[in-house]
């Protein structure tokens, strides 16, 4: 069936741009200036200061490659962390060795994951009624208001949200604790500065899709039918105007991912996005090519999802 | 009482950003009870538009500024919204222009024909169920019992057409308004649906009016042709009277202007110049800039709507005693 | 002289009446005030700053505002106001600079792809839905840290991680400009191709690629002031507003105007170029109702 094999075309695509991600990200790796790996780091890890003969040095960078894998040339070392990769199975970092990466993804996977999904269920759940609200009373005061902070909500980074939000209930009102992801109390912050960005997209956009629908046709056909504004409203308009929605859901997701990152650091929440800054501040190449791979992975997969939801919802495209 | 609908004195006035435009400015006709009236004109004539007002369907910046319409017994433009919405869709039923977006695209077409039927709670679910695969098959749909839970997109532009018409007829209108339903098809497809039409006249002797541009059609379908320019009547007349001796020079126009075989060469003649702006019309009678027969008086004065035969009005200041004098 | 009468009645129609619609949009007029406001303040920062970013007054640490220190002191008594117009002016220059850079990969990925069209257009398409596809913050931050921090490489990679929708506008136009039909026909009648070039084609494809510029100053700030926040931007103490607002944060709770003034003047610097953006884009393109 057509929607089979569009799926495994997605599938395909996906396999391959990660794989084009990865490499990418090695390259890049490989490219920045000095080694592979930060010397610096590598003792300051190693709980040693630079009192080392350049013998010694030598020695200890040695031992580091092999254990690494790092004395292969690079696309060799990329087919052995990419065969690897699709097991999920990515070896030790550098900062930590002891604790294979899969582990420490497996461990925070789900905060982020939940935190990911908490967001977006606010931004669905109260984005598209703002928006069906404010195009059922346009030109409003609603309507205006609404969509004036929508606006700001859509312009202002999803960190510069969560500090604002700090600033007013943790700082002034003194209402919410600043930081933490233990109890519900401090769950509300995090997800309300991840997920507002995306709500108010989803709510201008559910606006002007709804407009748009109710300027035409079939709408006034419903009406010479003798259909009430609610008949017509939810069974012609409605079903019509959110099915544009599901489109925009995919990117505002990935917006969602990446929004996690900040949240997470800002917050100290000990999920993935913390994980990746963590990698990226201390040149911990693994665990930032991992990292990479998993948020990667989770946005295109969570892209795809809702392009079968689409293909489900709207009627003409399983017929093509 | 022999009429269905009487329409007198209808405004309608548009309200945009250069100014107001009067799409109907003082229209008055009437249908009678198995009557076909056709109403014709060029495009920005306000022939949709005096219909749509008929069922308060215009748009947003529209407003019924004056009239009434008197539909058995009751001014349609007085009615409140739910007098109003039990009037649409079964007594009087409109078949869009445009098939294309006239129906909801992802709403199965047996649905989109059961709709006014158990709106207006004339049948039982299953009971309407019914009359939907029937009407599918009276407006000539092959495989109508399968065809019913198709959507819009899987028939052609025709059939699309047909499908209007049975959800127009759906709860069995007194009265049948339809809007240039023929003009998005292909010239084979137009008889067929012209047929259709008939013979649904035939059978159900529902009232039908009737919109377009093309003349020829209203001489050939219609029992009363109205002629409207720039938002006003030029002339209404029975067809058979229409025929014998249209008076209007743009009547005259329009029905000089079209094609025909037996012709000789050289005789196509359109009719000189665009249709004017509604925001601000001509001067006295608005066809004057292009009518050839033009006098003074033309440019000054309204030509009045009157009667200048049994059942035949016109509005021109040539016409006397029933003759065009140019 | 027809060609001249013509020439003069294209260029106010277009160019002018896009200004005009404008100018009727309120906010985006007091954006546009603000941002040249803001653009001049920042050529002139060196000598309207009144201290220097990086002094540190160790006997004043933590002041709150005063008529010594306008915006109040940080942790190490530097002065919050002049720091602040630094990090406003590294702010625009990432933001310009950023969009100078897309438009630069843009144009050269997108005419090449519209131009040649076949396999290179589909190889090169693959690759900037590749992009579309990536999350872009990510990239920017694995490209920092390969290039290393410093205003220069962020801009640059805020501007490798951008050019995909650039390129898109691109190919479409010179694909438009390849066929265009009315380009042979005004050829045909001897009309010059920059004329063609200039009073029909521009108009219409530099309306868009307008709109996308605009909209990517922003979009560069917030990626320059995230990345600061997260450690991975300009280093210090050359100041960002990123690198500010994460400093502050700490210590939030009792000197909360470390962290007030640059989220101030930040939010305020991104809805004005918001608002200029969407201005652009009404009046640009005429057809817009909702």
């Amino acid at each position: 069936m057509g929607l089979i094999k569009y799926i495994i075309r997605r599938l395909f695509t996906i396999f391959v741009s990660i794989i084009v991600v990865i490499i990418i990200t090695y390259v890049l790796m490989w490219l920045a200036p000095g080694d592979f790996f930060n010397i610096a780091q590598f003792q300051a890890s190693a709980g040693k200061v630079a009192t080392l003969t350049p013998e010694q040095l030598q020695v200890l960078i040695k031992g580091f490659e092999e254990k690494y894998g790092l004395n292969v040339p690079l696309w060799k070392q990329i087919w052995n962390y990419l065969k690897d990769a699709f097991r999920f199975k990515f070896g030790p970092s550098f900062s930590n060795p002891n604790e294979p990466i899969e582990v420490q993804i497996a461990r925070r996977f789900p905060v982020t994951f939940t935190l990911a999904i908490l967001s977006m269920a606010l931004a669905v759940l109260i984005g598209i009624p703002l928006g069906i609200i404010a195009a059922l009373k346009r030109n409003t005061w609603i309507d205006y208001i609404s969509m004036f902070f929508s606006m700001l909500g859509s312009i202002i980074p999803a960190y510069l949200i969560g500090v604002i939000m700090v600033l007013v209930f943790s700082v002034w009102l003194r209402w919410l604790p600043s930081s933490g992801w233990e109890s519900p109390k401090q769950m509300i912050m995090p997800v309300i500065a991840v997920g507002l960005g995306p709500m108010a997209v989803i709510a201008r956009f559910m606006r002007s899709s709804l407009l748009d629908v109710l300027n035409q046709d079939y709408i006034r056909t419903a009406y010479a039918k003798g259909g009430t504004d609610r008949a017509v409203i939810m069974r012609h308009a409605l079903r019509n105007s959110l099915i544009p929605i599901v489109t925009i859901i995919g990117p505002q997701l990935a917006f969602l991912f990446t929004g996690t990152v900040w949240i997470e650091n800002l917050f100290r929440v000990p999920g993935l996005g913390q994980l990746f800054v963590n990698a990226a501040s201390m040149r911990d190449y693994p665990l930032l090519v991992t990292s990479t791979f998993i948020l990667s992975l989770s946005v295109m997969s969570m892209n795809l999802l809702v392009d079968i939801i689409y293909a489900f919802l709207d009627p003409r495209i399983k017929y093509e | 009482m022999a009429e269905l609908l009487i329409v007198n004195n209808l405004k309608t006035y548009f309200d945009r950003y250069d100014g107001v435009v009067k799409a109907v400015d003082g229209i008055s006709y009437k249908v009678n009870y198995g009557e076909t009236l056709a109403i014709v004109g060029e495009s920005g004539s306000g022939k949709t538009v005096s219909v749509l007002s008929l069922l308060r369907l215009i748009k947003r910046n529209g407003r019924i500024v004056d009239g009434e319409a008197i539909f058995d017994g009751k001014d349609l433009l007085k009615l409140n919204k739910e007098e109003l919405r039990q009037v649409r869709g079964k007594d009087i039923s409109i078949v869009f222009q445009d098939p294309m977006t006239s129906l909801n695209p992802i709403m199965r077409v047996g649905i989109q024909i059961m709709e006014p039927i158990l709106w207006h709670r004339v049948m039982s679910d299953k009971e309407a169920r019914e009359r939907a695969i029937e009407l599918l098959r009276l407006v000539g749909i092959p495989e109508y019992k399968t065809r019913v839970w198709d959507y819009p997109f899987q028939f052609s532009g025709g059939m699309r057409q047909r499908v209007m018409i049975a959800i127009a007829l759906a709860c069995n209108p007194k009265l049948v308004i339809a809007d240039e339903p023929t003009t998005a098809l292909d010239v084979t497809v137009r008889a067929q649906i012209l047929n259709l039409l008939s013979d649904m006249k035939e059978e159900f002797k529902t009232s039908v009016i009737f919109i377009t541009h093309d003349i020829t059609l209203a001489m050939n379908f219609a029992d009363t042709i109205m002629v409207m320019y720039a938002g006003k009547i030029a002339e209404y007349a029975s067809a058979e009277k229409f025929i014998r001796n249209p008076l209007h020079p743009y009547s005259q126009g329009l029905i000089s202007s079209t094609l025909d075989i037996n012709a000789k060469e050289g005789t196509l003649r359109p009719i000189p110049g665009n249709p004017p702006s509604l925001v601000n019309p001509p001067s006295g009678c608005r066809f004057h800039p292009r009518c050839s027969y033009a006098q003074d008086i033309c440019r000054e004065v309204e030509p009045e709507y009157k009667e200048v035969e049994d059942g035949h009005f016109v509005a021109c200041h040539l016409v006397k005693g029933g003759k065009f004098n140019a | 002289m027809e060609v001249a009468i013509n020439r003069k009645v294209k260029r106010t129609s277009y160019w002018s009446s896009a200004w005009r619609r404008f100018k009727r949009n309120k906010m985006a007029v007091a954006g546009l005030i603000y941002i040249i406001i803001i653009i001049i303040v920042s050529i002139f920062t060196p000598w309207i700053a009144p201290y220097p970013y990086d002094e540190p007054h160790y006997a004043h640490t933590f002041e709150k505002p005063s008529a010594k220190f306008w915006w109040g002191t940080d942790d190490l008594g530097r002065d919050m106001f002049s720091r602040n117009l630094y990090a406003m002016r590294n702010a625009l220059l990432v933001g310009f600079g950023s969009q100078i850079v897309v438009l630069i990969i843009g144009v050269i990925i997108g005419s090449i792809a519209g131009y040649r069209g076949g396999l290179v257009d589909t190889l090169l398409m693959r690759i900037t839905d590749i992009m579309y596809a990536f999350p872009t913050f990510l990239f920017n931050v694995i490209l920092v840290t390969v290039m290393g921090r410093g205003l220069f490489t962020i801009l640059v990679a805020v501007g490798l991680t951008g050019w995909a929708g650039m390129a898109r506008l691109i190919r479409g136009m010179v694909m438009y400009l390849k066929h265009a039909e009315f380009v042979e026909a005004a050829r045909a009648l001897g009309a010059k191709e920059s004329y063609i070039i200039r009073k029909y084609i521009l108009p219409n494809m530099l309306g868009p690629i307008i709109v996308s510029l605009a909209f990517g100053i922003p979009n560069g700030i917030w990626i320059e002031a995230g990345l600061a926040l997260i450690g991975m931007g300009v280093r210090p103490p050359m100041p960002s507003w990123g690198n500010m607002i994460g400093a502050g944060i700490g210590y939030i709770m009792a000197f909360p105007h470390m962290v007030v003034f640059p989220v101030l003047t930040f939010a305020l610097t991104l809805l004005a170029f918001t608002y200029v953006g969407d201005g652009l884009r009404d009046a640009l393109n005429p057809r817009s109702e909702v």
